[in-house]
């Protein structure tokens, strides 16, 4: 197994990771404060993504964004075929989009330590998270599809 | 390349990699939330995903999953692939099969229990416990399974 295959599975693996990880935030975990209200789930979230989450999500997403970049530049080196290239960098792409959304979304997460407990202010924040997180976990479960493909061409 | 067992081990993998993410959340973010936040804290967002979209969302991505990885074993079978792609796939497709009956049989019935014991603490605390040791189980059969099917795809790389 050469260097670009076990880059690339190592990439699909930690974005596939995050994928599962992502969607399950947007599908099940979110829109639980519509029906727990705000004041709940953020007690929630202040025990989730601000315990363990605060080490888990950066870790799996450095490192899924560092692989796929660092995997479509030893392609380029390497010469790679024009198919493998082209998917490696649209690969890239979306992770670079999804760190953007996720530089986006972190400090309204992180705002929730210090805001009182009001649900018509935590209603807000948790609607506009869960609208970056939405952005965010589509780029997120594309880069993991496009990295699949990847792994079929090669 | 593209043979019927090839897409089905994508389609397989695809689908193992986010139920792996997804439990890995479970075990590593959500389930240790309890000690910081309380059992009647998490409890109330407990009840809420259960009865919400976690219903449907882990009933369509389990039951896919499976169903992909069962088709994929068989069509490898009946094509009769060589050793080197059938032996992760009849492995990924027979943890499947192990997942579906620990969930069933044991996950899936402890956490509705919640709803009957209301605002006990204790009995609350023992069945997030239970179901702790059970998702522990299951998340490693999850990784395992999304390993095997990188595996199996790897496997068709010349």
């Amino acid at each position: 197994m050469n260097l670009i295959t076990s880059l690339m599975i190592l990439a699909t693996a930690m974005n596939g990771l995050l994928s599962g990880l992502n969607v399950d935030t947007a599908l099940v975990k979110l829109p639980a404060h519509l029906r727990i209200g705000a004041v709940a789930y953020a007690t929630f979230a202040r025990g989730n993504d601000l315990g363990n989450g605060l080490v888990v999500y950066p870790i799996l997403g450095i490192s899924a964004a560092l692989l796929t970049v660092l995997t479509t530049v030893i392609a380029y080196l390497e010469h790679s075929l024009m198919e493998l290239l082209l998917l490696l960098s649209l690969a890239s792409l979306l992770s670079l989009l999804h760190t953007f959304a996720t530089v986006r979304a972190a400090p309204v997460m992180l705002s929730l330590k210090d805001v009182p407990d009001d649900e018509a202010l935590l209603r807000a924040k948790l609607d506009r998270f869960a609208r970056w997180h939405a952005v965010r976990a589509t780029f997120q479960v594309l880069t993991f599809l496009v990295l699949l493909w990847a792994l079929v061409v090669l | 390349m593209l043979d019927a067992t090839v897409i089905l081990v994508v389609a397989t993998t695809a689908l193992s990699g986010i139920a792996a993410g997804t439990s890995l959340d479970v075990s590593i973010r959500q389930l240790p939330a309890r000690h910081r936040i309380g059992v009647l804290a998490y409890s109330t967002y407990s009840r809420a995903t259960d009865l919400g979209t976690a219903v449907f969302w882990y009933i369509s991505v389990g039951v896919s999953a499976f169903l992909f990885a069962l088709a994929a074993a068989l069509v490898a079978l009946l094509q009769r692939v060589p050793m080197a792609h059938t032996l992760p796939i009849t492995l990924f497709a027979s943890l499947w099969v192990v997942h579906l009956l620990i969930t069933l049989i044991w996950a899936v019935p402890t956490l509705p229990r919640q709803r009957h014991v209301a605002t006990d603490e204790q009995q609350l605390a023992a069945i997030f416990n239970r179901f702790e040791r059970l998702q522990t189980v299951r998340v490693v059969i999850d990784v395992l399974i999304f390993g095997i099917t990188l595996w199996a795809l790897v496997s068709y790389i010349s």
